[in-house]
């Protein structure tokens, strides 16, 4: 019923007349039509919302009670009152007009105070529960809006409301779950027992006011789903439980996912360790021989064979240290930095390097102070050893390599400078990158030390970077770090 | 003939060092576990033993502690062997009694100095 507009009332009388004069007595108030049968009435309530119906009882066809119970039998216009009108009122028509479902009486002729009475008290019950209607369907909305499964189970373990997410999940009706035992329509047969114990110590108060759980469902294709549940008892104006209601989420997805990705860990560490352990004492052990066979061996193409198995051999052992390495620390997500001299790190760096610099008789010039304070973990160790391994790979034969040290701000730029062939533009932004590779082919593989660089500065967060050495053939590598 | 145990799990490892040993004219004997190690030390006098601290059942440590604790054969030397992925204990086998260590992979260049070195002291 809208407030706005007249309340809208149907009158049922086979006598013309009896029509006109309730329709003259009510119509300033009230939107008014009048039908002439039960037939004519039943036919214009299917079309039109009536909020109100005089029905006289005494009429040819269809008498009125008959017209009453048909109304008062259906879902869609039970709600609207009838007042039943007639000429005689003994007392053996008020009991079958209660029985046909009328809501009031009224006695012909009809006087104009009590019709107007009547119909304007009988107009407020149907106003009130026209709103009581329209709260309860939003309430209905909004639960099934909810994109959780809520569902009410009373003491007797039955279920007094899902809502339609509640049913979606299940793949059942509201008719298939509403009425019926919860636990016996949503929960494995094994675990049903334990279950309801649980939810009976709940009822008869003891337990939490709140609880949380998770558990698994059964829908109706026999799945298992994976709810978690969020569950409140409900009590009444006096304190008693009178059911439990229970938010559930659908959180199957995200468990699979979760196992998905503890495997997929697993695996990972079973891989590095199969690196670190396996691999690495295997590819020693050929190392070793190797070396045997080296000092025994005197002739000399075998002895080139044997050179190329031990070059080949250090490289795969550098790989697999490196492999090792890299993946150890994409499993640290944050370092402990502490005020650390690089200076004597360098120096370190570089005299371990002093048999391999001899060899391709190259120098190394040592630019800045003996003094670069910084926040840094030792692990940085590895990022300067990185560039200066490769420097000397990369560079040529009795060329020197230059380390410098420079004061920027609040930060030291630790570079080493090479005099090699230098890395064009574009693989400038990729060389750091060790993923890319994984997708892309054709990127040629400059194992994972520059990986580990990158690594090892983003958990410093600080910055580092290649530039073409300004001063002719070569490449700059950099990085920066906080002052101590 | 200066004799030297060898405890090591790993066969192949094991082949390594007791070749390199022998090239050099030490008389090697082979353990693959703790307990046989243990059942050794007692039956023959020892110069040096090369011991590998990851080892199953027994590991290296507890074989060390024992050795160390038996008065018959406290001062045999050992010396740890140690992997890749022991990097940083080092200096808790030195604690525990060790002479010395060698990480593997084993590097035979320096191999038979190292070796000497322990068995002058």
């Amino acid at each position: 019923m809208n407030e706005k507009s007249l309340p809208k009332i149907l009158i049922i009388d086979d006598e013309p007349y009896n029509v006109s004069l309730m329709e003259a007595y009510l119509s300033l108030d009230y939107d008014t039509t009048g039908v002439l049968s039960g037939e004519d009435a039943l036919e214009m309530i299917k079309t039109d919302d009536f909020d109100l119906v005089i029905l006289d009882i005494m009429m040819p066809g269809l008498s009125g009670y008959e017209v009453c119970k048909i109304l008062k039998n259906d879902v869609k216009t039970k709600f609207i009152p009838v007042i039943m009108a007639t000429a005689l009122f003994e007392k053996g028509d008020q009991i079958r007009s209660i029985e046909a479902g009328a809501d009031d009486f009224l006695s012909k002729p009809v006087d104009q105070i009590e019709l107007k009475t009547r119909v304007r008290s009988l107009i407020k019950v149907k106003r009130l529960s026209d709103n009581l209607i329209s709260e309860r369907d939003q309430a209905q909305r909004y639960l099934d809006i909810a994109g959780v499964i809520m569902v009410v189970i009373d003491p007797d373990q039955k279920v007094s409301l899902i809502n339609r997410r509640g049913c979606e999940v299940l793949g059942r009706s509201e008719e298939e779950v509403v009425g019926k035992n919860w636990f016996e329509v949503s929960l494995p047969i094994s675990e049903q027992q334990q279950t309801k114990d649980v939810f009976d110590n709940l009822m008869s108060g003891n337990g939490s006011e709140y609880e949380y759980n998770e558990n698994q469902i059964v829908i109706k294709n026999g799945d298992l789903r994976v709810i978690s549940w969020q569950n409140r008892i409900i009590n009444d104006d006096h304190g008693n439980i009178t059911g439990v209601l229970s938010s559930g989420e659908d959180v199957t997805e995200e468990r699979c996912a979760k196992k998905e990705l503890e495997h997929s860990n697993e695996l990972k560490d079973l891989f590095i360790d199969i690196l670190r352990h396996d691999m690495l004492n295997t590819a020693g052990v050929v190392k070793g021989f190797t070396e045997v066979l080296l000092k025994r061996v005197t002739d000399d193409p075998q002895l080139e064979m044997l050179r190329t198995i031990k070059r080949n051999n250090i490289k795969m052992i550098g790989l697999i240290q490196n492999a090792a390495r890299f993946a150890k620390l994409e499993s640290i997500d944050h370092l402990q930095l502490q005020s650390i001299n690089l200076c004597p790190i360098l120096n370190e760096v570089v005299d371990s390097f002093s048999k391999e610099l001899d060899k391709k008789q190259m120098n190394i010039e040592m630019i800045g102070g003996d003094s670069c304070q910084a926040m840094v973990d030792p692990v940085i160790e590895e990022v300067f050893f990185n560039f200066i391994s490769n420097a000397i790979k990369y560079g040529p034969e009795k060329s020197t390599i230059r380390i410098e040290g420079v004061d920027s701000d609040d930060k030291w730029v630790i570079s080493v400078c090479d005099q090699g062939e230098g890395i064009s533009g574009a693989d400038k932004s990729l060389i750091f990158e060790r993923f890319i590779r994984v997708n892309k082919t054709n990127i040629k593989g400059t194992g994972l030390g520059l990986a580990i660089v990158k690594r090892i500065m983003d958990l410093h967060e600080g910055e580092f970077g290649v530039k073409d050495n300004p001063e002719g053939k070569g490449s700059v590598f950099w990085v920066s770090v906080k002052k101590a | 003939m200066t004799k030297i145990l060898v405890v090591e799990d790993n066969p192949m490892n094991m082949e390594l060092v007791v070749d390199l040993l022998e090239s050099y004219g030490y008389d090697s004997t082979k353990a693959e576990n703790g307990e046989v190690a243990l059942e050794m030390v007692k039956e023959k006098a020892f110069d040096l033993v090369l011991l590998d601290m990851q080892l199953p059942k027994m590991d290296g440590t507890d074989v060390l502690r024992i050795i160390k604790d038996d008065q018959q054969t406290k001062d045999i030397p050992v010396i740890a062997l140690t992997a890749h992925s022991m990097r940083g204990d080092e200096e808790k086998f030195l604690n525990a009694g060790c002479a010395g260590y060698m990480s593997k992979p084993i590097d035979i260049h320096k191999f038979k100095e190292i070796i000497d070195g322990y068995l002058k002291q």
